[in-house]
């Protein structure tokens, strides 16, 4: 298949995924109990009379297929609709809070790839004491949720040593990286420590392969070897973890977020769902939906780079 | 301070010490006297005078504290933490904590809630009443808005007349208002439909805010958002407001109110709603000061050498709504037996970790007394106490069906109401009552306030209420008495005490404050007797400060008073 074909049957997949997406995602918060209004009064009652004024003003009285098909229509024309709680545009709610979220998920992704896929590395090559450390070490990784890591580390650089900042995005791309460093830490933790896993295993299963004992017995220099015959082919498995894990960080930045009073996407979500302020609820769901696929998207695209065995589109050989 | 004299301090902020024994203990481990002097003033209470509540503080009573110690310097910027981002700021909508935490400094309102919790006039230089149908009001002049033009008559009627519209939040305060009309040049008079005593004092909430009709009007529906800020006669001026982030306000140079201008230059307000977050925040110094911090980081609060945490007076309630017309718990004698065995100092002191008063058998805490305050006094404290009846509660269920089971709703995964709906349980189990405890998420949780069909299968819910005014009958009168169709109502067990109902009509009409606070009072003594709800406890405010800023008021009026404009460097 063609790179211009791949691509078409992706795009259109993605849009007919979002549509799906967005009516179960409207459907479901419609069906859930709860109104928008108890959430703007904290919870203190109103007159009935004021509650049918607002109810009116957002079309809460409308039945469920007419709204439904009233935010479809907006959002054919780039309108997002308006949140109930802020009376704002979600596009204007949005914007700010993406950059902080892409952030967070490049800095946490690119953490993954380095420390897991280095520390892996090492505890392959280096049998014996370091790679029981790193073994060890990277089994407690995988069990740590990020939550908990979260309030371990706000206690330590936070409280304890005073370093880093326990709350809020920064401003500035130096102190953005100050503030994310933590919350970027807390993300990764368990991703690194499972792609760590996963590369040593990968590279294990190569280092005892036969075209890596002939490479060394033909007096092939050790650092090629690993990098042409160890690394190269390790490296299929090594991109399938890193892929799901950095797709999983998407949805992992909801809880970090929260923990760290960042204004991304994922702690609006979360106040949004709580609030059941239905346009925000689906664009958020609209925007992480359509990062899952195209994360994915490029880790197929990348598998096609690495063995030009496979083709696009996966499993075509 | 010392360890040991910070020790004391905390435990008569926390209200363990009596004022006496603190001047003993005080003098004992070394305190000058004019220390201990600043440090009861900054207490507040009852020394002061002005609180209200003489001769009422017990040993267990917390939640005194007025005032914290005044600044003596100038703030270059104060950190604020805020438990959740804003909505609109437009004082029609602000009908929340947060929300009028922030819009409190920038719009004011006609009257003003003070820190000793009592109203005095604000945009308005006076308030009469020549008739029980008739509010006249005369306007402050050379007071000027933000956007630097003056505020006139005009103004202060277009704001009011929002509240006609019903999808104001405020608009259940002009329920009774017939007309509101310029009488003068600087006169606005509000005709009323009946006589309400309630709507004078609902004019030092949002519901008496005045804003300029031009910038208004010409916002629309963008007024108050980030896009459009609100513009006021306040202390501080909308700066900027960063979705997510934060919202900054900032010193209004040319504040009308000279004697109280403000000394801090700007104030950021950050969005907080993790409460762990919230007290790590202010722990670490990130974060100067919050209201209402959370009662789960009270005890790291108070130990921390960062700043100080107060327990400030409160018109908070807590208190079950009884929303079933049915079976036992219809029946008053249970309800007050039930009370009877709801072992309320304990709740007082875990559920809110000390820094709650048991209530007695009432819904409105001595603090939202603004008048009549001796007389109140000497009736709550002939009210039942909270102390734990056993046996004269089953006594009161003798011969009473307690067949079924009773459902109590909590707010899922809020561990206070959780325990709340525990210690009640576990008292309903004492009198053969079987109460069941039902999770319901946050979302529905605020449902049942709205509507009959979220109540349905519900015997009992848990709210953490205010009053907004000192005015004990603005919660009591629409909890106890029935309302019409479409007014505002906590009546969901549809009450109806002739005695009660009675008394509370003739208070709502009647202006003169002592005959007012007798018919509450006798409403009162029946209520503790055939109870319509279940009055559980009064939770002070807390607030925390750091060492780096003070002067903050410690109480509720946070939510009505231009609060931030008493703050500075110690």
């Amino acid at each position: 298949m063609g790179f211009g074909a791949f691509l078409a049957r992706r795009l259109a997949a993605l849009a007919a995924t979002l549509l799906a997406t967005s009516f179960i995602v409207y459907g479901s918060v419609y069906l859930a109990p709860g109104s928008p209004l108890t959430a703007v009064t904290g919870g203190r009652p109103l007159p009935p009379s004021t509650l049918r004024a607002i109810s009116h003003q957002y079309g809460f009285d409308k039945p469920f297929l007419t709204r439904y098909w009233d935010w479809l229509t907006g959002v054919v024309h780039g309108d997002f609709g308006q949140s109930v709680v802020s009376h704002q545009d979600v596009s204007s709610l949005i914007t700010p809070r993406i950059g902080t979220t892409v952030f967070l998920i490049v800095y946490a992704a690119l953490l993954i790839l380095l420390f897991g896929v280095a520390l892996g590395l090492v505890s392959s090559l280096r049998k014996g004491h370091t790679d029981t450390v790193i073994l060890a070490t990277t089994s407690v990784g995988t069990a740590i949720p990020s939550f908990v890591a979260a309030i371990a580390l706000i206690w330590i650089f936070a409280l304890k040593l005073g370093w880093l900042p326990a709350l809020g995005s920064g401003s500035g791309f130096a102190d953005q990286l100050r503030h994310l460093t933590m919350p970027a830490v807390a993300l990764a933790l368990a991703g690194v420590a499972y792609v760590a896993r996963l590369t040593r295993a990968a590279a294990n299963d190569e280092l005892r392969r036969e075209h890596v004992e002939t490479a060394r017995g033909r007096g092939l220099p050790e650092s090629y070897v690993i990098r042409r015959h160890v690394l190269r082919n390790a490296l299929i498995p090594i991109t399938t973890a890193a892929g799901l894990t950095i797709a999983g960080l998407i949805a992992g930045t909801v809880v970090v977020e929260n923990a760290f009073a960042l204004n991304g996407l994922g702690s609006f979500l979360v106040q949004a769902v709580g609030q059941k302020d239905v346009p925000v609820v689906q664009a958020i769901c609209l925007i992480l939906v359509a990062a899952f696929i195209v994360v994915n998207t490029v880790v197929d695209i990348l598998y096609a780079f690495i063995d030009p065995r496979i083709g696009l589109g996966g499993g075509e050989r | 301070m010392s360890d040991e004299d910070s020790n004391l301090y905390e435990e008569l902020l926390a209200g363990r010490v009596s004022r006496g024994a603190f001047i003993r203990r005080g003098a004992a481990v070394g305190l000058s006297a004019p220390t201990l002097a600043a440090i009861l003033a900054a207490c507040g209470g009852s020394s002061t005078g002005s609180s209200g509540t003489n001769g009422t503080t017990t040993a267990t009573q917390v939640g005194t504290t007025v005032t914290t110690p005044a600044p003596t310097g100038e703030l270059d910027q104060l950190k604020w933490g805020l438990f959740y981002e804003p909505g609109p700021l437009d004082w029609i909508y602000c009908y929340n904590y947060e929300e009028n935490t922030v819009v409190t400094n920038i719009t004011e309102s006609l009257m003003r809630l003070t820190p000793e919790l009592l109203i005095e006039p604000g945009l308005a230089e006076s308030h009469s009443a020549p008739d029980n149908l008739t509010n006249v009001y005369t306007i402050r002049q050379g007071v000027k808005f933000h956007d630097g033009t003056p505020m006139t008559t005009a103004d202060v009627v277009f704001s009011m007349k929002r509240h006609l519209n019903p999808a104001s939040y405020w608009a259940f305060a002009y329920f009774n208002v017939k007309s509101i009309e310029q009488t003068g040049t600087w006169e606005v008079t509000v005709h009323m439909k009946r006589p309400d005593v309630i709507f004078p004092g609902l004019m030092a909430t949002p519901a008496g805010g005045v804003g300029p009709q031009a910038y208004v009007t010409a916002k629309g529906k963008n007024y108050g958002t980030a896009k459009a800020g609100p513009v006021g006669t306040g202390p501080f001026k909308f700066t900027s407001w960063n979705p997510g982030s934060n919202i900054t306000i900032s010193r209004n140079d040319s504040y009308w109110d000279t004697a109280h201008a403000p000394k801090t230059k700007s104030v950021v307000f950050s969005f907080i709603p993790e409460e762990s977050t919230m007290t790590t925040g202010l722990l670490s110094g990130e974060i100067d000061g919050a209201y209402h911090t959370p009662y789960s980081g009270l005890s790291q609060l108070r130990s921390s050498s960062v700043g100080t945490l107060y327990l400030g007076k409160s018109m908070l309630f807590t208190v079950i709504y009884v929303s079933t017309t049915t079976g036992p718990l219809a029946n008053s004698n249970v309800l007050k037996a039930l009370l009877m065995a709801t072992d309320r100092q304990a709740l007082a002191s875990t559920v809110y970790s000390g820094a709650a008063n048991p209530l007695p058998s009432t819904m409105t805490p001595l603090d939202q007394w603004g008048y009549a305050q001796s007389q109140a006094a000497a009736a709550y404290h002939k009210l039942p106490p909270p102390v734990l009846d056993l046996e004269g509660a089953k006594k009161l269920m003798q011969g009473v069906d307690t067949s079924g089971t009773f459902v109590i709703a909590t707010r899922a995964s809020f561990q206070r109401y959780i325990n709340i709906a525990s210690i009640v349980q576990d008292a309903g189990k004492k009198l053969g009552l079987n109460i069941q405890i039902k999770p319901v998420n946050p979302n529905d949780y605020g449902n049942l306030f709205f509507s009959d069909s979220a109540r349905k299968g519900i015997d009992l819910f848990i709210s953490e209420n205010y009053a907004d005014i000192p005015e004990p009958l603005e919660t009591l009168y629409i909890t106890v008495t029935p309302q019409p169709a479409n007014a505002l109502t906590y009546n969901y067990n549809d009450y109806n005490n002739p005695t009660v109902t009675s008394a509370l009509r003739k208070a709502v009409a009647e202006a003169d404050p002592s005959k007012r606070a007798s018919l509450i009072i006798a409403a009162q003594s029946v209520l503790a007797d055939q109870p319509a709800t279940l009055p559980l406890a009064s939770p002070a405010v807390p607030l925390f400060l750091n060492k780096r800023a003070t002067g903050a008021p410690a109480s509720f009026c946070y939510l009505y008073y231009p609060w931030a404009r008493d703050v500075g460097a110690p």
